[in-house]
């Protein structure tokens, strides 16, 4: 800080004191010395204390100031980060960017800092900030962001504790201290390398934890999900919490050799059912009658509950359809061929020729995603395609492999007004699929009005 | 010129119209999108049953669109601009339809008018004897505008000013009121910043600084007769005394390749301040702009933060020699690469000489060149390389400052107000990039 000469300090805060307390109560600092100030002050009319008092604190105040000189400092920078081999990204993309760390499309984000990282770029010096505390709050771009910030980005983090999370390189041995995010981080790298060691991990410390970490934890599940991890989400199904409850649900669902998968099939089994048949063929035919016959369940019961069975409908949907549509798609999707003896367009199309098609198809639409199976989504995807034009099964496209995927997403995209807009079904199907949407570009003709937005959000970068 | 999509969205009025504008980027929302050297103009599909005529005189540049908003630019405006520097291709280069065409031509003949005008020595139509009247009547009641003021100073430092403060601030704001009726805005403004001060962090010494830097003025004020005359002018306009502009205009400019070295916005009441920091390559003269708007509307000088133009600067009279007029300016010629750059010795001694000229400076431009930041119990400060040190001022981007540094000196463009600095703008590895309070 710029110093000026004591002498004058002492006057100045002698001054300050005076006016604090008032000239009615305390008496103003001797104002006249030897020195150049002394005799400025000197010419002050003393018999107006308040004029005075005024007057000198303007000319000691100046007096300092303009005196001002630095004096050597004892503090000192920080030490300077390494040098970014990597090149910055070009300055459109980083103007992109900055509009999308402001709210405008934030979930283009992690397809933004993927390419980046491919294209062996990184980001600009002024946007790590920013970009930093998008990780800190959005645990999943976290890596992400990690990988573009280059040896600046990681030099900064190291600075700030809200950025910590970039160098954290959590130990298990910390497992039983180390806060939330960190213990989730140490589960994420044992899911992604060794998935049975993080269920002992986990059950060491189970009936301690919080509800809120009982919950993020089993959210990281789903990463490496395997046969192994089903006696322990099996208890699960008995937790306090609700939330933690259903997403073990949800996970035992995705395993088709589960007790729960098997108990579902069961409930499922009787209520949708190949239909009796009555009547000659062609009879069955003039009247559309659906070769599946389906009966609603009357009850939803503790154990259908315990299974994650949510009891009450969203708003529209009749309750006891609603359990059927959540048992349905619990089941393993290839049960039904064999169930319904019938292959699986054939499944579709009586499906739809059935008083409950709105329970069925969606219901077949989750399981065929949760069992990733190609076959049951090509048909599932054929019909909601055709002349329905049925958008709420759509997602199942995100099962195909790409050469199916792509056309299909790119012609939607091309024969929608909008361009962009969550009421888009093809803007809705761009969000199941993985990227980089880019490569696209070379594949619809003409080129999609969103595949030039994308690469001029990438600029130079892709 | 290339304007990038940043720069443009500054423009915008509010936080909603760059909203709204972006939402309008769809080739497919624009037609007869065209382009010339001057400007650029297109046809937006919006809730009516006619497009919007939207055009824009890339000079300036200025806006004008059929749409009945009254937010300035529109978001038809900032959108049609944004298009065009994301894609530029998409503008087809041929003539302006007729509507554009005589728009262009009615804004370059009201140029040419308004330079005549300037030229032909303004007729006064007023009758000069009573202009002086009110001149007379006016300077009387700031006089004693003036008087009641120093009367109240004093009274506030003999009851003392840690009693008076523990009742408020309003005593202080209705002696701006008092001061507004009295013609003199000046004194109402630096009242009130005054009072301000006594919210903050070490109040008691900046209190007194201020009142004692206002009496002054009203002593330089009530015996301003003994006073130079650029000292008098320097005076006169704190108090409230306004320049006209237009006949200011009318000097001789000073020509330079003027460097935009920053800009600031600051919410003052209702009104929107914005200071511009100029400083001329071969002149070396440092010059601040100001513009004001209400409301809606963005303070907008034209000039881009981080580029140059050619052009000439009319200074206010006045002692300080800060503040300027635009007379006439190119399109932005060039992107700033580096900052002229200083010790912090030699800007604080520059300053010192400045005040000393003028003791009511109240901002003064520094231009480091070469300083890193450092902090310590949540206080951060910058050092140049000669060990030096200054405080800066809290403000947002201070994490951005760091970023850029990365521990290595970089130039810094600031606001001094003789306690601390507000960092504006910096440079490094040739990039200038602005820093926001």
């Amino acid at each position: 800080m710029p110093k000026a000469s004591t002498n004058s300090a002492q006057l100045w805060s002698e001054l300050v004191k005076a006016a604090l307390l008032g000239t009615d109560r305390i008496a103003l600092p001797e104002l006249g010395s030897s020195d150049n100030v002394g005799a400025l002050l000197s010419q002050l009319d003393p018999s107006n204390r308040e004029a005075s008092l005024l007057a000198a604190a303007a000319v000691v105040l100046l007096h300092r100031q303009c005196g001002t000189v630095t004096v050597p400092s004892e503090k000192s920078g920080f030490p300077a980060s390494k040098s970014d081999e990597t090149p910055r990204c070009g300055s459109n993309a980083a103007s992109y960017l900055k509009r999308m760390l402001q709210g405008q499309f934030p979930h283009l984000l992690p397809e933004f800092f993927s390419a980046l990282a491919e294209s062996g770029q990184r980001l600009p010096e002024e946007v790590l900030p920013d970009a930093l505390d998008a990780g800190r709050k959005d645990i999943k771009l976290r890596n992400l962001v990690a990988g573009v910030i280059g040896k600046r980005g990681e030099w900064l983090a190291s600075l700030n504790e809200e950025w910590d999370y970039v160098a954290a390189k959590a130990d298990v041995k910390d497992w039983e201290t180390a806060s939330r995010p960190s213990r989730v981080s140490m589960l994420r790298e044992l899911r992604k390398n060794n998935p049975p060691d993080a269920i002992g991990l986990l059950t060491s410390t189970w009936k301690q934890d919080g509800p809120e970490d009982r919950l993020a934890f089993v959210e990281e599940l789903q990463i490496g999900l395997h046969s192994g991890d089903e006696d322990f989400l099996e208890s699960v199904l008995d937790d306090r919490r609700k939330e933690v409850r259903k997403k073990a649900a949800e996970l035992l669902v995705r395993l088709p050799e589960s007790r729960l998968a098997r108990r579902m099939t069961e409930r499922a089994r009787s209520l949708v059912a190949a239909s009796s048949a009555s009547g000659s063929k062609l009879l069955r035919a003039l009247t559309r009658q659906s070769k599946i016959q389906v009966t609603l369940p009357e009850v939803c019961d503790e154990s259908m509950r315990r299974d994650g069975i949510e009891p009450t409908p969203p708003q529209g949907m009749g309750e006891k359809a609603w359990w059927l549509r959540q048992m349905v798609a619990s089941v393993p999707i290839t049960f039904w061929n064999d169930h319904l003896g019938l292959p699986t367009a054939q499944c579709v199309q009586d499906a739809e020729k059935t008083d409950h098609a709105e329970v069925l198809l969606p219901a077949w639409a989750t399981a065929t995603k949760r069992g990733r199976h190609v076959e049951w989504a090509q048909a599932i995807l054929e019909y909601a395609l055709g002349a329905n034009r049925n958008f709420q099964l759509l997602s199942v496209a995100e099962v195909l492999p790409p050469t199916h995927r792509d056309p299909v997403v790119i012609k939607l995209l091309s024969s929608d007004r909008n361009l962009i807009g969550y009421a888009q079904p093809g803007f809705n199907l761009l969000q199941c699929c993985p990227g980089p949407w880019s490569s696209w570009a070379s594949a619809a003709s003409p080129p999609l009005p969103i595949v030039t937005w994308l690469e001029t959000i990438s600029g130079g970068c892709l | 010129m290339h304007w990038t999509p940043e720069q443009i969205l500054k423009l915008a009025p509010d936080a909603a119209s760059a909203k709204a504008a972006q939402g309008l980027l769809a080739p497919k929302k624009w037609t007869s999108l065209g382009v010339n050297e001057t400007a650029i103009w297109g046809a937006c599909q919006g809730s009516g049953s006619n497009p919007y005529q939207t055009q824009i005189d890339l000079a300036d540049p200025a806006f004008k669109c059929s749409c009945p908003s009254r937010k300035f630019p529109c978001k038809h405006g900032l959108a049609l601009f944004l298009l065009f520097a994301e894609q530029p291709s998409l503008f087809a280069k041929t003539a302006p339809p007729d509507t554009v065409a005589s728009w262009l031509k009615g804004r370059s003949d009201r140029a040419a008018k308004k330079e005549t005008a300037a030229t032909t020595k303004s007729k006064d139509p007023k009758d000069p004897e009573s202009q002086a009247k009110t001149a007379a009547r006016r300077l009387d009641r700031v006089k004693d505008g003036a008087l009641e003021l120093q009367r109240w100073l004093e009274d506030m430092v003999r009851t003392g000013l840690a009693g008076n403060l523990s009742r408020g601030t309003a005593p202080w704001e209705s002696q701006a009121v008092r001061l507004v009726d009295a013609q003199a805005p000046g004194l109402a403004r630096l009242l009130k910043e005054t009072a301000v001060l006594s919210t903050r962090e070490g109040w008691q010494e900046r209190l007194l600084e201020q009142m004692a830097l206002l009496y002054l003025l009203l002593e330089g004020f009530r015996r301003s007769a003994a006073l130079p005359e650029d000292l008098q002018d320097e005076i006169q306009s704190l108090i409230g005394w306004k320049q006209d502009q237009q006949e200011l205009l009318q000097d001789v400019g000073i020509a330079d390749e003027w460097n935009v070295l920053g800009q600031r916005t600051l919410l003052e009441d209702r009104l929107q301040v914005q200071r511009t920091w100029l400083k001329g390559t071969s002149t070396g003269r440092e010059a601040m702009i100001v513009a004001f708007a209400y409301g809606n509307q963005a303070p907008f000088s034209g000039m881009i933060p981080g580029t140059c133009f050619d052009g000439e600067l009319v200074f206010f009279p006045g002692r300080l020699g800060l503040r300027a007029l635009v007379k006439t300016r190119s399109e932005a010629t060039r992107q700033l690469q580096k900052l002229p750059g200083e010790s912090i010795a030699r800007a604080v001694a520059r300053w010192s000489e400045r005040k000393a000229n003028c003791p009511w400076l109240e901002r003064f431009p520094f231009e480091l060149g070469r300083v890193v930041p450092a902090t310590a119990h949540g206080h951060w400060w910058i050092i140049d390389e000669a060990k030096a040190e200054l405080p800066l001022s809290p403000f947002r981007d201070v994490w951005k400052l760091v970023a850029l540094s990365g521990g290595h000196p970089i130039a810094l463009f600031a606001e001094w107000d003789g306690h601390s600095l507000l960092p504006v703008s910096a440079c490094v590895e040739e990039r200038f990039v602005e820093l926001n309070a």
